[in-house]
């Protein structure tokens, strides 16, 4: 395996008195897609902050390994548009020195027909496509999602996980999915690391072995998850 | 245009044939030099406007209203900043604000022309030291109110410090200080003229206090109707056209 492209250690995490992460390891291969599936409220989002570096907080240390220079996508669990920029502008404000131009970029994620409409004109669903496309502009080496599709309708949001799909297999992004839906994780990703909550640690990890295309909803997911969850019936439950 | 800014418009116009009506109607029946009607407050406000010094007594006047209002939003608006960006320093300066709050004008008037004399900087300094702690009460509170997520993104991206306060920060920041923008202008001159009043002796608060000694009203109100004018149409002319851009994607949203 080539080298890793992020190796998390973290010892300890607290929020005050409260604990949230604990002895927790992570190494994620580069190019790599995987996600983490756990309880709401179990860290996860904490734990994109702190391999964001957005907390500094905590104890332990994450490396960032590979490319000379370390871009990193987030995708926030909402779309955190400046809601003053059109959707042109929104792109360009990150996009400083992309290698694609944004006008490309609109044009990839579907955004071209609005590119001069406010973010408050747009459905959700291109909200969070725009969110999206933003984080894939910078061409990042690492990209965290934060349970992105969690409240658009399905049709939206199988399209935004095939849109995610195409998007890490044409460049050579890391990713970490975070998700409390087991089904979306084995959908999307290579590997799911099971997490328990307070304080989070890993109590398994999958390897998912299905074959692409995998379609949200089709029977052998479907069987995939059940039979996940009848093996480790606490899985989800924190 | 559109039907509904035109009835607007017509509705703004007819408040004031109304308004002016009754002044002239109440002038006449009274038949008093205390209140003379506005046939000839207008004639006496052309009647300086062309012969007299109004213009340039307006021109002085106006550039005071400018300075002090730039010095009061510049730094009202950084110390409102600092102080809703920061605990600490919030806890240190809050009393001091609450003073600046609540001392009356004329004293910071007295006070200022005493420790720095009957100068051109004293007044200046004086109308801004008035406007300054209600600029910063303003901008603290947009301050306090910066969606941090939003900041995050800035941070993930990487923008630079330019780009961060420019297209992140300070538009979080704009109806706040459009609102001491606004408050601020009208307060700045009604003060300039109390400075003026007390110190100068040139500018619109001067020329007041010479026709008062004259128990010229018309005159006064002729000064007083130009000076309100000029800064009516840097309200519509200035701040309207600014915050009509800058709320550009407020109006627009669905």
């Amino acid at each position: 395996m080539a080298l890793p492209g992020l190796v998390v250690n973290i010892t300890s995490k607290a929020f005050d008195s409260q604990m949230v992460i604990e002895n927790f390891s992570l190494t994620l291969g580069q190019g790599e897609f995987i996600s983490l599936v756990g309880p709401s409220g179990c860290g996860k989002t904490t734990l994109l902050n702190l391999v964001a570096g957005l907390d500094t907080q905590f104890d332990g240390d994450i490396r960032h390994n590979g490319a000379e220079q370390n871009r990193l996508g987030y995708v926030f669990q909402s779309p955190r548009l400046m809601p003053w920029l059109t959707v042109m502008q929104n792109l360009e404000l990150v996009c400083g020195d992309c290698v694609t131009e944004p006008n490309k970029i609109l044009d990839q994620f579907g955004l071209m027909d609005c590119a001069r409409a406010f973010p408050s004109q747009l459905s959700g669903g291109m909200q969070r496509r725009l969110s999206l496309a933003r984080a894939f502009s910078i061409e990042p080496n690492l990209m965290l999602l934060d349970e992105p599709f969690l409240s658009l309708d399905l049709p939206s949001a199988n399209q935004l996980r095939d849109l995610l799909t195409e998007q890490w297999r044409q460049r050579s992004s890391s990713v970490i999915f975070v998700t409390h839906a087991l089904e979306e994780a084995l959908a999307l990703s290579e590997r799911v690391l099971f997490l328990s909550s307070k304080p989070m640690q890993l109590i398994h990890e999958y390897r998912v072995e299905t074959s692409r295309p995998r379609r949200m909803g089709c029977e052998e997911l479907e069987r995939e998850a059940r039979r996940l969850l009848q093996k480790f019936p606490d899985l989800l439950s924190g | 245009m559109s039907k509904y800014r035109t009835d607007q418009q017509i509705l703004r116009l007819g408040g004031i044939a109304a308004f002016l009506l009754l002044w002239q109607l109440v002038a006449v029946a009274l038949q008093d030099e205390i209140l003379p009607t506005p046939v000839i407050v207008m004639q006496t406000l052309i009647a300086t406007l062309v012969s007299g010094d109004m213009l340039e007594h307006m021109g002085i006047t106006f550039l005071r209203v400018m300075a002090a209002f730039v010095l009061a939003l510049g730094v009202g608006s950084l110390i409102g900043i600092l102080m809703g960006r920061s605990r600490r320093l919030n806890a240190v300066f809050d009393a001091v604000l609450v003073l600046g709050l609540n001392i009356p004008a004329l004293v910071v008037i007295f006070l200022c022309y005493i420790w720095f004399g009957l100068t051109e900087i004293a007044a200046i300094l004086a109308v801004a030291v008035n406007k300054i702690p209600n600029t910063a009460v303003t901008l603290r509170e947009g301050a306090r109110a910066i969606d941090n997520e939003l900041m995050q993104v800035a941070s993930v991206y990487r923008l630079s410090r330019r780009q961060t306060l420019f297209k992140v920060f300070l538009p979080q920041l704009y109806p706040y200080l459009m609102a001491a923008t606004r408050s601020g202008l009208a307060l700045v001159w009604k003060i300039v003229l109390v400075v003026e009043l007390l110190g100068r002796s040139n500018g619109v608060g001067f020329k007041l206090g010479i026709y008062f000694q004259y128990f010229d009203i018309a005159s006064i109100l002729a000064y007083t109707i130009a000076f309100a004018a000029i800064i009516m149409l840097i309200e519509l002319l200035v701040f309207d056209k600014l915050d009509q851009r800058l709320a550009r994607w407020r109006y627009r949203a669905s």
